[in-house]
């Protein structure tokens, strides 16, 4: 899975297609299995990024990871009472509205109003925070600025970030990540939780789900909740029976700024415990070692030998989560140093970056030409500005907040993928405006470590892709996976007009 | 007639209680498996949890354990270790502490149950019933106690004999204790009583402990092949 976050425009509508088919119902009322949040932000569940709270994910030993809050020893000791659990409250209290009363009230001289009332008591009750409360930066003094992110900033980067003229945000919509190393599946004692061989979905088999709530400790990412009604824990099931019908998952498919992209990935399981145990400076690069060159005939004829179907080769081949993982070095995933091996990758947003431009240099602002200078915000994302790839790397917010969450610290991962937007961006322009000159395009380009041809195909796959290119999904090939389970067989002559 | 009584609720009760009792666990296993669990509520309210569920788990467990291992060592086979009146020492011990424990981490979690409106308001009838039955033994086995402390050393131990008697099938069973204090009888009644819901109720949960998991791989092990993602 690839998002885009550039493209992201914060609208929810992935959380609410989520939500109207999966989590509308008692218990789960609270669980957004999508939630799209804003960042600088403390998220939701509030602060899940701060392990030092929740002890979510893995850490490092001597051999190679361990479970940071759970696990088989530590676990046993909170068997009766989990420390590190999440509580309702630290996601929201869920609630509804009297909606009734608008039209049942009797006639007065009020208005008659919906009052909240709490969807776990069913008490009036005053609502005081919800999934997305700190939307668009709002209440940034409880949210925003207790982001964990921020720490690696000084304190005049963080206030100069808070300044009203100068804030920067964006949005980081975020699902389960279907990780390679998932912490979830090692926590559950009950060992409810696996990941499906033929496609990598990560499931709660609610049939041995036994309410331990592990899971909800284990993942870092606070992706597995735990429904306080069944007493059974769930999460974010990649919409696996849309996906066996060839559909791509809700989310993805009602996304209003199409940033997302699905497809197959071929990997080298073999390497999991290792790569995970990789210092942290080298867990994204070795993470992307993992994942396998679909054209490479040793890696199609071992795929073929692990009984792999030629259809699904072929959509690994097509595969656009391979492009921007892979290809082009353009997608990070999210908090490696959890060391899950999430699966889900982001192009960070280049837009924060740009918007932060213009306060970095004054001598940028001496430059730029009559218009920008009346309409400041128009420079922040001129690109014909000739300084523009010194700046890129003077900005230190956001880039370095970037790297907190995409880059497990490391600022030149971040910067590099900038750079490439960035030129993608001034090849078009000159392609379409034209206001800037040929040369200065392909050099851009060539300082970005691009071609036209590349620029081309990465501009083609952000704006125009269609469905069929976004999301590359290959028949479910059910048979073979129900023939991992169980032999076929036995089931001969048992369904039919048996009485 | 109250032999007959004795004879029914000491010799052939036990036998009735341990009759449902196995015919409930094994059906519930095979038939309702999925439901094998208790709730959690410390989702929903985490204030006083921390200790009174220890309190009370850690306590319970330990008494069962007591009551199985006094109840059903037989006296050839201890007296090679303690005598009968040093068993009754650690029992007496063992027993108040534990039972303290669980005691106190019961109040400590109906009162939290009764005051915090989410979980009272999704609390059942089961939850109500069991934590009342379950205090209500506790007690008994606590009020037990002086009476074991000061009775003779015979007494003591012919619960164990009773218990022998009646694992073992003999006749005689209930006459062992038919002189005992009606607080033992009283114990033995609701302690039978809760055998025989057990298998109906969320005390099942008991048999979810996950043994497996330590003889797991601490990774998960993920099949070679194609993910998609
Ligand atoms: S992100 Fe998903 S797969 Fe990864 S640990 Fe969390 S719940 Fe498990
Ligand atoms: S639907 Fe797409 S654009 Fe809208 S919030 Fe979700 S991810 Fe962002």
């Amino acid at each position: 899975m690839v998002f885009h976050l550039d493209k992201c425009i914060g609208c929810h509508t992935c959380s609410i297609a989520c939500k109207n088919i999966w989590t509308d119902r008692k218990g789960a009322e609270y669980m957004w299995w999508n939630n799209v949040e804003t960042k600088p932000g403390t998220g939701y569940p509030n602060k899940w990024e701060n392990q030092e709270i929740y002890k979510g994910g893995w850490e490092k030993n001597k051999k190679s990871v361990s479970l940071k809050g759970t696990g088989k020893s530590k676990g046993l000791g909170n068997i009766f009472h989990n420390p590190y659990l999440p509580k309702i409250d630290d996601y929201y209290e869920p609630f509804t509205y009297r909606y009734a009363n608008l039209t049942n009230s009797p006639e007065g001289d009020d208005q008659p109003t919906a009052r909240p009332v709490s969807q776990i008591t069913g008490k009036n009750m005053d609502i005081k925070m919800g999934p997305n409360w700190d939307d668009d930066l709002s209440g940034s003094h409880d949210f925003a600025q207790q982001d964990i992110n921020l720490e690696s900033l000084s304190q005049a980067e963080k206030e100069a970030m808070f300044q009203l003229e100068q804030m920067a945000f964006f949005y980081l919509p975020r699902i389960c990540n279907h990780c390679l190393n998932p912490a979830c599946v090692a926590a559950c004692p009950s060992g409810a939780i696996y990941k499906r061989g033929e496609d990598g979905i990560v499931l709660i088999n609610q049939e041995k789900c036994r309410a331990w709530r592990m899971c909800v400790t284990a993942c870092p990412y606070k992706k597995a909740y735990f429904n306080w009604n069944t007493g059974k824990s769930e999460k974010c099931i990649l919409c696996y029976p849309r996906l066996e019908a060839g559909h791509a998952p809700a989310c993805m498919h009602s996304c209003v700024g199409r940033i997302r992209y699905l497809g197959v990935i071929l990997y080298d399981a073999d390497k999991i415990e290792e790569v995970a145990g990789s210092s942290e400076a080298n867990l994204i690069d070795r993470q992307k070692e993992m994942l396998l060159d679909p054209f490479d005939e040793e890696v199609i004829k071992q795929a073929r030998k692990n009984g792999i179907a030629d259809s699904t080769i072929e959509a690994a081949q097509k595969s656009p989560v391979y492009k921007w993982v892979k290809e082009w070095n353009m997608a990070l995933p999210l908090h490696a140093e959890y060391r899950t091996l999430p699966m889900l990758f982001y192009v960070p947003p280049l837009l924060p970056v740009m918007a932060s431009l213009s306060n970095q240099d004054n001598q940028q602002q001496e430059k730029i030409h009559e218009k920008g200078k009346q309409w400041n915000v128009e420079w922040i994302y001129d690109t014909s500005t000739d300084d523009l790839w010194s700046s890129i790397r003077q900005v230190r917010f956001p880039v370095k907040y970037l790297a907190s969450l995409f880059g497990a610290g490391d600022e030149r991962k971040i910067t590099q993928i900038i750079e490439k937007l960035m030129a993608v961006r001034i090849y078009r322009r000159w392609k379409t405006v034209g206001d800037i000159t040929e040369t200065k395009a392909d050099k851009t380009l060539e300082k970005a470590g691009l071609t036209r041809e590349l620029a081309d195909n990465i501009y083609r796959l952000t704006t125009l892709a269609p469905f069929e290119e976004r999301f590359v999904i290959p028949p479910a090939h059910r048979e073979e996976a129900v023939e991992m389970m169980k032999d076929t067989g036995v089931h001969k002559g048992s369904v039919g007009f048996k009485i | 007639m109250e032999h007959y009584i004795n004879n029914l609720l000491f010799t052939y009760f036990p036998h009735i209680a341990m009759a449902v009792f196995w015919f409930g666990l094994i059906t519930r296993l095979v038939k309702t498996n999925k439901t094998v669990q208790a709730q959690s509520t410390q989702f929903l309210a985490d204030r006083k949890i921390r200790i009174g569920s220890n309190l009370f788990h850690v306590g319970i467990i330990m008494v069962f354990f007591g009551h199985f291992t006094g109840l059903f060592t037989p006296e050839t086979v201890y007296h090679m270790v303690i005598s009968t009146e040093t068993k009754r020492i650690i029992a007496i011990t063992l027993g108040s502490v534990f039972g303290t424990m669980t005691f106190v981490g019961m109040i400590i979690l109906i009162t939290r149950r009764l005051k915090d409106d989410r979980i009272r308001i999704n609390s059942t009838f089961q939850d109500y019933f069991l934590l009342f039955l379950l205090l209500i033994e506790v007690g008994l086995g606590l009020a037990s106690i002086s009476t074991t402390a000061t009775a003779s050393v015979e007494h003591y131990a012919s619960l164990g004999v009773w218990a022998q008697k009646v694992i073992t099938f003999q006749p005689d069973a209930g006459a062992v204790i038919a002189g005992h204090n009606l607080i033992y009888k009283l114990h033995i009644v609701v302690g039978l009583f809760i055998f025989i819901i057990f298998p109906y109720t969320k005390l099942m949960h008991m048999l979810t402990i996950p043994i497996a998991y330590f003889f797991r791989s601490g990774y998960q092990l993920v099949r070679k092949g194609l993910h998609w993602k």
